[in-house]
C-alpha cells in the first residue's frame, strides 16, 4: 500500500515535482476566482439572453485551465498534443452548451494527466472538479432573480397589484412583474414572476386569486426557470 | 378558523424547502470563505519550505604513474574486456609498469659486484672488505626478491606472505653482519682498499634508486569504486604523472544544490536540510550543509527548474551520511525548512 502511494505521489515525467500543497492551492484558487467571475457575470449581465449554465462553466473553466497548465508544465509537446486532441473532439462533435464543453475538456485533461503520468496532478484535479461541479449543482449556482412559478392573468381595471398584494403576500416570499398589456376594453393581461412560499399549495393560491374582484383569466405554472432564450 | 383568516395568514414556509432556499442563498458564500481561508493557509503552509534540485558529487580519482616506463598491465587480473566500469577496492592493483629495465640495472650492478667479488679472491690485501662485498651480495638477493614480490601481484598471497618473510629475514641477516663486522676494516685502509670501497658505495647506491623505483611501479587506487575511464593500454610508453586510469566511488558522499540569487533562503554552513531521493519507496535524511561557494554562479540546466532558461545561485555543498546510498550524479531533493532562514 505504501508503494503504491509512493508511486502516485512520486510519478512524473520531469524531475522538478510540484509540492501537493502547491497543486492544492492552485485549484481551489482558480475556484474562487472562477467562482468571482460568475458572481460578476451574474450581477453585470443586462441581456435577456442569459445562461445559468454559462455562468457555471465560468465557476469551472478556471479550475480546468490550472490544471491543464499544471499538467504541461512548459512542455511544448503536450501542448501541441492537447491542441490536436481538442480541435478533432471540437470538430467531429458540435457542442451546444458551454457546460458540455467544459466537461469535454475536463475529459481530456484527465487524459492528459492520467497518459503524461502525472497521477497525483489528475487525481487531485478530479477530486477538485467534482466536488466544484456537485457544489454547483446543489447551490443551484448560477440563478438570477430565483423564482419557482410564472403567473399570466387578465383582469379588469388597472393597479392590479395593489389589489394583488395581499394574495402576493399570503403565498409567495417575492415577486415581480414581468409584463403588462393592456386592450382597447378596460381589459389588460399581466405577467409575474413569483417565488411561493409553498409550492405544494399551489392551487389554494390559484383560488384566492381568482376571488379577487375583476381577475378573469389565470394561468400559472410552476418550477419556471430561467432558461437560456 | 374561518375562512377570512385563513385568507389573511401567511402560508407557512416548509423546512425542507426553507432548508433548499437558505442553501442557494448562503451556500456560495460559505464556500468562497471557506475556500478562501483554506488557501490562506496552503500559502502558508507551501511557502515555509523551499526545495531545490541537487546534485549528488561525482567524484573522479585519476591515477597517474608515478614513474616512467612501459604499461606492463592495467588491473592486473581482469580481462581487457572487463575493465571498463570493473569494480576494484581500496589499495587494490590496478596498473604495473614494466620492470625489465630495472632488472637490466641490476644486473649490471651485480656484474660489477661480481667483478669485485673476484679482485678480492686475487688480491690477498683486498680480503678485509670481502664483508662489505659480502653485504652487498645480500642487498642484491633482496632487490631480486623484491623483484620477485612485484612480479607476483596481489594474485598469490601465500606466495607474497613467503617472499615477504625471506626479504625480512635478510634484511636482519644484513644488519647481524653490519653489527658484527671485522675489526680489520677499521684499520687504514690502502689506496685500492679505498678505490674499491668506493665502487662498493657507487653499487650500493645504484641499488637503492633500483629500489626506489621498484616501489614505484605499482599503481594503487585510493578509493574504492568502478573504473570508468583507462587512459592507457598494455605496452604504451607512460611518462611521470601521466594518467593511467579513472576510478569513481560507487556511492555519492556530497550534494551539491543551489540556492537561487531571488529567494530569502541565506545558506550558512551548518543549516540543517533534508535530502530525498526520487527513487521509489523515497528515501529521505536530515544532514547539515557543509560548505558555501563564495559567489553566485549559473546553475546548471539539470537542476534548473526549467532547463533551457539560465538561473542563477550560490552553490551549497551538503554532507550525505553513510546511510545514504545514493549513485554519484543521482538528482536529489533538497528541502530547507523555514526555521532555518
Amino acid at each position: 500500500m505504501d508503494a503504491i502511494f509512493d508511486s502516485l505521489m512520486n510519478s512524473g515525467a520531469s524531475f522538478s515535482r510540484i509540492a501537493p500543497a502547491t497543486i492544492l492551492l492552485s485549484l481551489l484558487l482558480s475556484a474562487i476566482v472562477g467562482q468571482l467571475i460568475g458572481w460578476i457575470y451574474m450581477w453585470t449581465h443586462v441581456s435577456p439572453s442569459y445562461s445559468k449554465s454559462f455562468s457555471t462553466s465560468l465557476v469551472t473553466l478556471p479550475v480546468i485551465v490550472a490544471l491543464m497548465m499544471l499538467l504541461m508544465a512548459d512542455n511544448t509537446a503536450i501542448a501541441f498534443g492537447l491542441l490536436a486532441v481538442f480541435a478533432v473532439v471540437r470538430f467531429r462533435n458540435v457542442l451546444k452548451d458551454t457546460r458540455d464543453t467544459t466537461f469535454v475538456l475536463w475529459a481530456i485533461v484527465e487524459g492528459l494527466g492520467i497518459g503524461t503520468m502525472h497521477f497525483f496532478e489528475s487525481l487531485c484535479g478530479l477530486a477538485v472538479v467534482g466536488l466544484l461541479v456537485v457544489y454547483l449543482r446543489v447551490s443551484d449556482f448560477g440563478g438570477r432573480n430565483r423564482y419557482d412559478a410564472f403567473l399570466s392573468l387578465d383582469y379588469e381595471g388597472s393597479n392590479i397589484e395593489e389589489r394583488l398584494a395581499s394574495v402576493f403576500g399570503r403565498h409567495t416570499m417575492r415577486w415581480k412583474r414581468q409584463s403588462e398589456q393592456s386592450f382597447e376594453n378596460t381589459t389588460a393581461s399581466a405577467s409575474f414572476r413569483v417565488l411561493l412560499r409553498d409550492p405544494s399549495r399551489c392551487e389554494e393560491f390559484r383560488e384566492d386569486l381568482l376571488r379577487l374582484d375583476s381577475v378573469q383569466q389565470i394561468s400559472l405554472y410552476v418550477n419556471a426557470q430561467n432558461s437560456e432564450l | 378558523m374561518n375562512s377570512s383568516d385563513s385568507e389573511n395568514s401567511t402560508i407557512p414556509i416548509p423546512s425542507a424547502r426553507r432548508m433548499s432556499l437558505a442553501i442557494t442563498s448562503w451556500l456560495p458564500i460559505a464556500f468562497f470563505v471557506f475556500a478562501s481561508a483554506i488557501c490562506v493557509w496552503l500559502g502558508q503552509v507551501q511557502n515555509t519550505a523551499v526545495t531545490l534540485i541537487g546534485e549528488v558529487e561525482v567524484v573522479e580519482v585519476t591515477l597517474s604513474s608515478l614513474d616512467e616506463g612501459v604499461v606492463s598491465q592495467i588491473v592486473p587480473g581482469q580481462p581487457e574486456s572487463r575493465i571498463a566500469y570493473a569494480s576494484v577496492t581500496k589499495d587494490q592493483l590496478v596498473a604495473v609498469l614494466d620492470d625489465r629495465f630495472l632488472a637490466q640495472r641490476l644486473s649490471e650492478a651485480n656484474q660489477k659486484l661480481v667483478s669485485i667479488a673476484n679482485e678480492i679472491e686475487q688480491d690477498a690485501s683486498l680480503k678485509a672488505e670481502k664483508p662489505l662485498v659480502e653485504s652487498l651480495g645480500v642487498e642484491s638477493e633482496i632487490l631480486q626478491l623484491m623483484f620477485e614480490l612485484n612480479r607476483v601481484g596481489d594474485n598469490e598471497p601465500d606466495q607474497r606472505q613467503e617472499l615477504l618473510f625471506s626479504i625480512e629475514k635478510k634484511r636482519a641477516d644484513l644488519g647481524f653482519e653490519f653489527a658484527n663486522g671485522s675489526n680489520e676494516s677499521a684499520k687504514m685502509p690502502s689506496i685500492a682498499a679505498r678505490m674499491l670501497r668506493q665502487r662498493c658505495d657507487s653499487i650500493r647506491t645504484e641499488f637503492k634508486a633500483i629500489s626506489m623505483s621498484l616501489a614505484r611501479l605499482d599503481s594503487r587506487t585510493p578509493v574504492a569504486g568502478r573504473i570508468t575511464k583507462t587512459h592507457v593500454r598494455a605496452g604504451d610508453a607512460v611518462s611521470l604523472g601521466q594518467p593511467l586510469v579513472t576510478v569513481v566511488p560507487i556511492q555519492g558522499r556530497h550534494v551539491v544544490a543551489y540556492t537561487h540569487e531571488n529567494t530569502s533562503v541565506v545558506p550558512f554552513a551548518g543549516m540543517p536540510v533534508t535530502v530525498r531521493t526520487k527513487t521509489v519507496p523515497v528515501k529521505e535524511i536530515e544532514t547539515i550543509v557543509e560548505s558555501v561557494g563564495p559567489a553566485i554562479e549559473s546553475i546548471p540546466s539539470r537542476q534548473r527548474s526549467v532547463a533551457r532558461i539560465e538561473e542563477w545561485g550560490r552553490p551549497i555543498r551538503i554532507k550525505l551520511p553513510s546511510a545514504m546510498e545514493v549513485a554519484p550524479g543521482a538528482l536529489v531533493e533538497v528541502v530547507v525548512e523555514a526555521a532555518s532562514r
